[in-house]
C-alpha cells in the first residue's frame, strides 16, 4: 500500500536524484552552472570541468608555480630527487601557494602525524616537512597518490575515495578517487593534481650522461629563421652526433617519427601531466606505444630537421605547456652553468 | 447529558496510516508535475550515464589524434612547400582536440539518446510498465530495424553506467556528512544502503522508462514510410547508433562498477 501511494513521490525524488548527478557530472550542467554564476555573480564549482573542456577560455586553471622550490644546490644537474623527495618538492609548491582557507586540510593532517603545522608552510623546510608527511600519509592510505589527495581535500575524504576504490578493485590513483568524491572537491582536486604533476617533474633525470653545453635556453630569443622574436620551447645541449639519448622517466612513448622541423623525434608521456619531447635526433630506438624506463637509451642524437649543428633539443611539457627543464634542476648545475650564445636551433617553436 | 449530546467522533487513526495518507496526498499533488520531471529527470539520467562512459575514452583519443599528426607530418614535410603546415598541430592543440573531440561525442550522444527522453510521456500511470514492454518487443521481433535494436541496448548500457554514477554520488554525499556526527559505524553501511536503494531505484523506475522511450522513438522513426524497404531499416540512423555504441561498450566495460556498493 505504501509503495502504491507513494509512487508519485519516489518518481519524484528518483528523478530529482538525476537531475542532482547531472547538475554536477555532465558538461552541460557545468554549463548552466557556470552561466548562472557569471550572471548572479555567485562562486561556482563548475570552474574545473569547464576550463577543462574550454583549454582554460572559460577560467584559466590555477597556474603551476611560477616559481617552485629550488633543490639544494650539492645536487648534480643529472641526478635526480628520490620519489619521496620529488614528492614533497612538487607538493609543497602548490601549497605555498593556497590561501589559509584550503590550507587547512593539510594543517589538519600535519597535526595527525605531529609534523608542525609552521615547518610544513615554511620556505626552507617546506618540502623536507612535506615529503615527511606525505610518507607517513602514504604508509597510512596506501599509495602516494591518495596521500597527496588527503592533503588537499582533506584526510575523511581521501579514506572514503580510498575504501570505494579497494572495492571497486581500482588503482588509487587521483584520477580515480576525484570520481568517487561528491561534489565540492573540485578545485581540491585540481591543486592535489598540480602537485602530482610538479612532483613527477622534479623527479625526472637528465637525458644525457655528463654535461653538455646550452647552446640556446629556453625562453624568447629572436628566431635565427624567421629574424622575429619567438619562444624557444625547449633547451638546446650541444652534443656529437651519436650521443645516446635518456628517457628522463618511465613512462609510454607517445611520438617516434620524423618531420621537417623537429627532425627524428621521440615525446614520451610520462604520466600525472608531464611529457619530455627529445628532437633532432640521427637514430631512434623506441617505437610509439613502448613502455620504457627511467635511464633506458631511447635515441642517438644528431642535426636532422630544420638545425645548423648536430645537439638535442630537449623539452619538458607540464600539463602540455611547455615549461624550462631548469626549473627543476639544482641551481648552479654545471650542465646549466655553461652557455654558448650561438643557437644552433633553427626555428624550433 | 453532557455525554449524550457530545457527537459519536471517529476513532483516530493510527500514526503509520496518517503518515501514509500524508504522502499519498503529495504523489497526488506531484502528479500535476508527472509530464516535467520525469522527462527531465530521464534526460539526466542518460545524460549523467553518457559523461560517464565518455570520461573513459579521452585517453583513447589522445591516442589515436597522435597516431594521425604523426602520419600527417611524416606527410607534410616531405615537400618544402608543405613543411610549415608540421606546425599546425603542436602537443597543445592535439590534447585540446582529443578533448574537444570526446566532448563532441558526449554531446552527439546526449542527441541520440538523452534527447529523445525528452518526449517521454505518461498517459496512464496505473499500466504497470511491463505492460508496455511487451507489445514494444514483439514489433521489435517481428520488424527488427538497426534504431530498435541497437538503441535500446546502448541505453540499457547508459542507464546502467548512470544510476552506478548516482548510486556514487549518494554514497559519498552521505558517507561524508552523516560520518562527523555519527562515526564510522553508523555512517557506513547506512550510506552504503541509501545507495544501493538509489541506484537500485533509479535503474527500476528511470532506467527502465529511458530504454522504453527509446524503444518507442525507434520504433516512431523506423515505421516511417521510407524506411519500409529493408535495407532502409537497417541503414536508418546508422551515424547515430556508430556514435552510441562504443560509448555503450565503454560504459559497460569501465563506467559500471556495481559489485563495488557490495563489498
Amino acid at each position: 500500500v505504501f509503495l502504491r501511494r507513494s509512487r508519485g513521490m519516489l518518481d519524484f525524488f528518483l528523478a530529482l536524484l538525476c537531475l542532482w548527478a547531472a547538475w554536477y557530472h555532465t558538461p552541460v550542467g557545468a554549463l548552466v552552472r557556470g552561466i548562472g554564476a557569471r550572471i548572479t555573480g555567485v562562486h561556482t564549482s563548475a570552474g574545473p570541468l569547464l576550463s577543462y573542456f574550454t583549454g582554460g577560455a572559460y577560467e584559466p586553471p590555477p597556474a603551476l608555480a611560477e616559481h617552485p622550490p629550488p633543490l639544494p644546490s650539492g645536487l648534480a644537474a643529472s641526478q635526480p630527487l628520490s620519489p619521496v623527495d620529488a614528492l614533497g618538492y612538487g607538493t609543497y609548491a602548490v601549497l605555498a601557494q593556497l590561501s589559509a582557507e584550503e590550507r587547512k586540510p593539510a594543517e589538519a593532517l600535519a597535526t595527525r602525524y605531529a609534523i608542525p603545522a609552521s615547518e610544513l608552510f615554511d620556505s626552507h623546510s617546506g618540502p623536507r616537512a612535506t615529503a615527511r608527511l606525505l610518507r607517513a600519509a602514504e604508509r597510512d592510505l596506501g599509495s602516494d597518490e591518495i596521500a597527496v589527495t588527503a592533503l588537499f581535500v582533506g584526510e575523511e575524504p581521501a579514506r572514503y575515495a580510498r575504501d570505494r576504490l579497494r572495492a571497486a578493485r581500482d588503482p588509487l590513483e587521483l584520477a580515480n578517487a576525484a570520481r568517487e568524491l561528491p561534489p565540492g572537491f573540485d578545485a581540491a582536486v585540481v591543486h592535489a593534481s598540480n602537485a602530482l604533476t610538479l612532483s613527477t617533474a622534479y623527479g625526472l633525470s637528465w637525458p644525457l650522461e655528463g654535461n653538455a653545453p646550452v647552446t640556446s635556453p629556453f625562453g624568447a630569443r629572436v628566431d635565427p629563421v624567421t629574424n622575429r622574436q619567438q619562444v624557444h620551447t625547449g633547451v638546446d645541449l650541444a652534443v656529437p652526433v651519436g650521443t645516446p639519448v635518456h628517457s628522463a622517466a618511465a613512462g609510454v612513448v607517445r611520438r617516434a617519427n620524423e618531420d621537417s622541423v623537429c627532425g627524428r623525434t621521440v615525446i614520451i608521456d610520462h604520466g600525472r601531466g608531464v611529457s619530455t619531447a627529445y628532437c633532432h635526433n640521427s637514430e631512434l630506438l623506441v617505437t610509439v606505444g613502448q613502455t620504457v624506463n627511467r635511464g633506458d637509451l631511447i635515441s642517438r642524437s644528431g642535426s636532422t630537421g630544420r638545425s645548423t649543428g648536430p645537439h638535442l633539443h630537449y623539452q619538458l611539457l607540464l600539463l602540455d605547456k611547455p615549461v624550462d627543464p631548469f626549473l627543476f634542476r639544482a641551481k648552479g648545475a654545471t650542465v646549466a652553468a655553461t652557455r654558448v650564445s650561438a643557437p644552433l636551433d633553427e626555428g624550433h617553436p | 447529558v453532557a455525554r449524550s449530546v457530545r457527537p459519536e467522533s471517529e476513532p483516530p487513526r493510527p500514526a503509520h496510516q496518517r503518515v501514509i495518507s500524508v504522502i499519498g496526498k503529495a504523489s497526488l499533488f506531484l502528479a500535476y508535475f508527472r509530464w516535467l520531471f520525469m522527462p527531465l529527470g530521464l534526460f539526466a539520467l542518460i545524460a549523467v550515464g553518457v559523461h560517464a562512459a565518455a570520461d573513459t575514452v579521452d585517453d583513447r583519443l589522445l591516442w589515436l589524434i597522435d597516431r594521425a599528426d604523426a602520419a600527417f607530418d611524416a606527410v607534410v614535410s616531405q615537400w618544402s612547400f608543405t613543411q610549415p603546415m608540421v606546425d599546425w598541430v603542436g602537443l597543445e592543440q592535439r590534447i585540446w582536440l582529443a578533448r574537444a573531440l570526446a566532448l563532441i561525442w558526449e554531446l552527439a550522444a546526449d542527441l541520440f539518446l538523452a534527447l529523445p527522453a525528452l518526449g517521454y510521456e505518461e498517459h496512464d500511470t496505473r499500466v504497470p510498465l511491463h505492460h508496455r514492454w511487451r507489445p514494444l518487443f514483439e514489433r521489435i521481433l517481428r520488424k527488427p530495424a538497426l534504431m530498435s535494436v541497437v538503441r535500446p541496448m546502448a541505453t540499457a548500457a547508459i542507464v546502467l553506467a548512470g544510476s552506478c554514477a548516482v548510486g556514487r554520488m549518494i554514497q559519498g554525499a552521505l558517507y561524508l556528512s552523516l560520518r562527523p556526527s555519527f562515526g564510522d559505524t553508523l555512517a557506513g553501511p547506512f550510506s552504503r544502503v541509501a545507495a544501493l536503494a538509489g541506484l537500485g531505484g533509479v535503474l527500476v523506475a528511470m532506467g527502465g522508462r529511458a530504454v522504453l522511450r527509446n524503444v518507442q522513438h525507434a520504433h516512431t522513426v523506423a515505421d516511417r514510410e521510407k524506411t519500409r524497404v529493408l535495407l532502409h531499416r537497417w541503414t536508418r540512423g546508422l551515424v547515430g547508433s556508430a556514435v552510441v555504441l562504443p560509448l555503450a561498450i565503454a560504459a559497460l566495460i569501465d563506467a559500471t562498477p556495481i559489485a563495488s556498493f557490495f563489498r
